[in-house]
């Protein structure tokens, strides 16, 4: 039994990191990448990449200055913005291009899912990607309580109430759990310089070194494998990887980061919120209206605003469950079908995200 | 024990609270306002904290004094309390204009059409004022005006990025193409 299934898993791997393939001319010089009218695709999850070595670097910048201290964090914020050369574009470059990652890492998933890219035998690059989407997430969530101020500070104990909320809803010897993982995230008994500390190590030092290994794979397993056909039927035109693919690549590289730094240059993120939701996180005054998560979670805050948690939250694990398995749930499905699947999911996405506060107002108005 | 007694003597009058300007702005841009737009304090002017009557000393004392005594417009006030777009309401309009214009708020748009842009964003404080947006600070205003103007403001570097990032792919894709033709056998 246990060598029946050790010898399952070791052909599973053989299939998926075949060993001969593993040189510089099956995974570069003949490689090719299949044309057709989805081919504008495949550049998504490059562009997702840039975007992510964009935030490695604006990054490490921005920690020459920032003091992860409750006392500290929002005054050197203030001061990247307002003294330092330079500093409020490496700011806001930061924070425009982890929303552009955000959006082209979900635009990569719809895509990607759409075309049937997670078949055999590329789980493990899927398995990779789903991985990243989840820490990319995380990233968004550890990186909004740093700036210390109301809006921060106050959707950070939003969010962390609502893994609490979890617990009733558990059998009761697991429902202390949820409560557990909260303080363990948060560090003390509500958010404050323990909780600021965790999240400022898991967002520069944590996420980014799993981000690494998961990017190493998942880049690996693609150039091994290749691209996808993404299409039914069989591509007949095909173009080479390298070098003009790469060239086109690098292309779309240099028109992503001239927007980024034109709309850092010109538009500071900060202009999109109220300017008292930008006041220090002041633990003994009120909490200003229009406390919000960023707007890549209005998928889930606003739903759950309006239905109730448990619905919401069993579609939230349930979705992450059917993602991760995606490879074997959908293994007949046609491409056809995931299609149809995937532009449901983008446009909940987009109506939810545009005119989420339309409809709540709607249907609370209703009740 | 002093600074509470004068708190508890300003928050008993509270004369100088304009909740009505902040009511307005907020009806008018659809934005969260708060004491912060006008006051040194977010929470407003009564209170122990910075920028709170509560927490003044005898030299801020008479400097707030010194500006409820600037009645007419034309006075140049540094009053503790308020930050400086505050202060320069005062100096535009007054205190007695403002305490009127508490009755129809919008007139503050009016009085402060010519008072110029005090925190250098491109957008004037009376425009600010209307979008609900800081005044006081030039990362902050109506996103649309401010890359409107950003842009015209940037427009030569703008186009320096353009060509630096064209020149850049240019280079880098025949460095691409000089890798490619010198990997292929003669």
């Amino acid at each position: 039994m246990i060598r029946r299934t050790l010898t399952s898993v070791w052909e599973f791997l053989a299939e998926r990191f075949p060993v001969a393939k593993m040189d510089l001319q099956h995974m570069v010089q003949g490689k090719t990448v299949p044309v057709h009218r989805m081919s504008w695709a495949y550049y998504l999850g490059g562009i997702t990449l840039f975007l992510f070595m964009i935030q490695v670097v604006t990054g490490l910048m921005l920690l020459f200055y920032y003091q992860p201290t409750v006392n500290d964090a929002y005054e050197s914020v203030q001061y990247i913005t307002e003294e330092v050369p330079g500093g409020h574009i490496i700011r806001n470059l930061h924070a425009w291009s982890a929303s552009a990652m955000i959006f082209f890492v979900l635009a990569h998933l719809v895509t990607t899912f759409a075309m049937k890219a997670f078949a055999k035998p590329r789980e493990v690059t899927w398995l990779a990607g789903i991985g990243l989407l989840l820490i990319t997430f995380g990233f968004g969530f550890s990186g909004y309580l740093l700036p210390w101020n109301q809006i921060a500070v106050n959707a950070t104990k939003i969010g962390l109430q609502s893994i609490e909320a979890m617990g009733q809803y558990l059998p009761a010897s697991m429902a202390h759990l949820p409560t557990q993982l909260k303080e363990i995230i948060q560090g003390e008994a509500s958010v404050g310089q323990a909780t600021l500390s965790r999240f400022f190590v898991l967002h520069v030092v944590v996420l980014p070194l799993i981000s690494f290994g998961l990017i190493g794979m998942h880049l690996f397993s693609v150039q091994l494998h290749g691209m996808s056909n993404g299409v039914p039927g069989e591509v007949k035109t095909t173009e080479k990887f390298f070098p003009t693919f790469v060239i086109k690549d690098f292309s779309t590289w240099g028109a992503v980061f001239f927007i980024m730094f034109i709309l850092a240059l010109t538009l500071p993120f900060d202009a999109f919120f109220s300017f008292p939701l930008m006041d220090p996180y002041n633990a003994r005054g009120s909490t200003p209206d229009g406390i919000k998560p960023e707007w890549y979670f209005y998928m889930v805050y606003y739903p759950l605003e309006m239905l109730p948690y448990w619905f919401v939250m069993l579609a939230v694990n349930g979705g992450i469950v059917v993602l991760l398995l995606a490879p074997w749930i959908f293994r007949q499905t046609s491409i056809k079908t995931l299609r149809t699947l995937a532009i449901g999911f983008a446009l909940y996405f987009i109506i939810i995200t545009l005119f989420g506060d339309v409809i709540y107002h709607l249907v609370k108005g209703g009740a | 024990m002093g600074r509470m007694i004068i708190a508890l003597v300003f928050a008993v009058t509270a004369l100088q609270a304009y909740p009505e300007f902040q009511k307005f702005s907020q009806t008018h841009s659809r934005r969260t306002v708060n004491c912060g737009m006008c006051h040194a304090s977010p929470e407003g002017p009564d209170g122990l904290s910075f920028g709170q009557v509560g927490s003044l000393d005898s030299v801020q004392m008479d400097l707030l004094k010194e500006a409820r005594r600037a009645q007419r417009p034309g006075m140049e006030v540094s009053n503790p309390i308020l930050n400086p777009f505050g202060n320069k309401l005062v100096q535009v309009m007054g205190v007695r204009l403002l305490v009127d214009a508490k009755k129809d708020p919008a007139m503050l748009h009016y009085y402060l059409k010519d008072a110029g842009d005090m925190d250098g964003d491109g957008v004037t404080d009376a425009q600010e004022f209307l979008d609900g947006t800081n005044p006081n600070n030039r990362h902050h205003g109506d996103p649309l005006a401010l890359l409107l103007t950003n842009v015209q403001h940037h427009f030569f570097e703008i186009v320096m990025i353009l060509l630096a990032t064209a020149a850049g792919m240019f280079g880098l894709s025949n460095l691409l193409l000089a890798f490619a033709a010198g990997g292929k056998k003669p």
